[in-house]
């Protein structure tokens, strides 16, 4: 998530960046391409994040190592 | 009592049946039924329980058939009969006459009493921070609840990347409290998530009890890993929620707490996004404003006008330099009469016209004095109309 967290804080950045009156149209659209790129480039490697449910079939009780297997909703 | 005396098996039992059954007669029992196994003549046999121990219980089908509510694993009740002995197995057990359900209100003052107890050791007092952005989670709650559904649905549905453990727990009766402790201790054991979330959906306040026991309260309590409390309904309440170090409303609203920050991490993301996206239309629409101001319509009327304003200034030039070129013109032509005046005024012709005459000498010459002509000499005279010839008589 290191790389994550480092686009995170430029796509910040540049969402400060592009709302000052000073910067030149022309600037403000090259960050804008650049900002929005960095969005679905972070709202994509969101999506491809698998969540993972599973369920412990091992005895609680007993001295074995946890064995888990899919939670089958 | 003979110390030495020797007694056969059964005489003993006699006696403790004696002691037992003149001793304990006529008495009243609390406590939760286990074990529970009603016999096909209608009579019921189980077991009463608290914490620390137990005893047999039976009821016959004379009274048992009285009961105004079936008997379950779980329950809270308070027994009236007597103790006796069963010789043959060495026994003892309670035959109950009448049984009736705990009140509510007798179990909300055992649990208060012991919820104040518990606070008392300190129970209570271990409150961590649940982990901002866990990735993982173990679930200790019914595998076939509606509870588990509601976990894993709002969890998977905001989290990203989150792993959810299930651990499988009996959440009502008699069994409950011992496989909630025994799935806390082997998650403890195993590291098996950051967070631990007890669950379980709502129900009586009988269903919940497990959940107040003791011994879920020192487990969740002595827990290495952060714990959730979330039984029951918002108005519902167990002692687990005293000791967790979050209890949360719902199970439901566990899960929503584990997930929260990864639930604002899209929000964030989105909201740049729409930031960006806006301040890049504001200055379009800010460029657009200003070039609308200049458009070309504009622009060409502005030249327009620039170009009528010239106009003017030639037309009125013009006519400027016409009405002076006529004075000039009018001034000219009245000198030049004046000229033409005074030329005529002096032309000989019109000196003549006035009775004036020329004489000039033979060969043309004017004569002005006296002494440019001679006697005798011939002299023409001009005169107005004809001309003469004459000849000097005298000069005077």
């Amino acid at each position: 998530m290191k790389d994550f967290d480092k686009k995170l804080k430029r796509l910040q950045e540049i969402s400060e960046i592009i709302k000052d009156n000073d910067v030149e149209l022309e600037d403000a659209s090259k960050l804008f391409e650049e900002g929005i790129s960095l969005a679905q480039g972070l709202e994509k490697q969101l999506d491809n994040l698998e969540n993972k449910v599973e369920i412990l079939i091992t005895n609680s009780d007993s001295d074995e190592d946890p064995e888990f297997t899919d939670f089958n909703n | 009592m003979n110390k030495t005396e020797i007694f056969k098996v059964s005489e003993i039992t006699q006696k403790i049946k004696q002691t037992l059954e003149l001793n304990f007669f006529s008495i009243q029992i609390e406590g939760e039924i286990s074990n529970y196994r009603p016999s096909s003549a209608g009579h019921v046999y189980f077991t009463l329980k608290d914490n620390d121990a137990s005893i047999q219980a039976v009821m016959f089908n004379n009274k048992a058939s009285q009961l105004n509510f079936t008997p379950k694993d779980g329950m809270q009740v308070l027994v009236s009969g007597n103790i006796s002995v069963y010789a043959a197995r060495g026994n003892y057990q309670i035959i109950c006459n009448s049984m009736e359900e705990f009140g509510v209100g007798r179990i909300l003052a055992m649990l208060e009493e012991r919820k104040q107890r518990l606070q008392r050791l300190g129970h209570f007092d271990k409150k961590r921070e649940i982990p901002k952005n866990p990735s993982r989670i173990a679930v200790i709650t019914s595998p076939t609840g509606a509870a588990v559904q509601d976990i894993i649905n709002i969890a998977t549905r905001r989290s990203l990347g989150i792993e959810i453990k299930v651990l499988p727990a009996i959440v009502q009766g008699a069994e409950a409290a011992k496989t909630v402790v025994s799935q806390i201790r082997y998650a403890n054991k195993h590291k098996l998530a950051d967070v631990i979330i007890i669950a379980r959906g709502g129900g009586s306040v009988e269903d919940l009890l497990p959940f107040s026991e003791e011994i879920v309260v020192n487990e969740i309590y002595n827990s290495e890993i952060p714990t959730i409390s979330a039984i029951g309904h918002e108005i519902d309440f167990a002692l687990s929620d005293f000791a967790a170090d979050l209890r949360a409303p719902t199970p439901s609203a566990a899960a929503e707490l584990v997930t929260e920050e990864s639930d604002n991490l899209v929000l964030q993301i989105k909201q740049f996004k729409q930031e960006i996206i806006n301040s890049l239309e504001t200055k379009i629409n800010n460029a657009r404003l200003i070039l609308n101001s200049i458009s070309t319509k504009e622009m060409l009327r502005n030249y327009n006008l620039l170009i009528a304003e010239k106009r003017q200034t030639i037309d009125i030039t013009r006519d400027k330099i016409l009405s002076t070129y006529t004075n000039l013109l009018k001034s000219k032509r009245q000198n030049l009469n004046l000229a033409f005046n005074i030329i005529e005024a002096n032309c000989p012709q019109n000196i003549l016209k006035k009775g004036y005459a020329i004489i000039s000498d033979e060969k043309g010459k004017t004569i002005k004095a006296s002494g440019d002509t001679k006697l005798g000499a011939i002299i023409n005279i001009q005169l107005k109309e004809g001309k003469l010839k004459s000849e000097i008589k005298e000069i005077i």
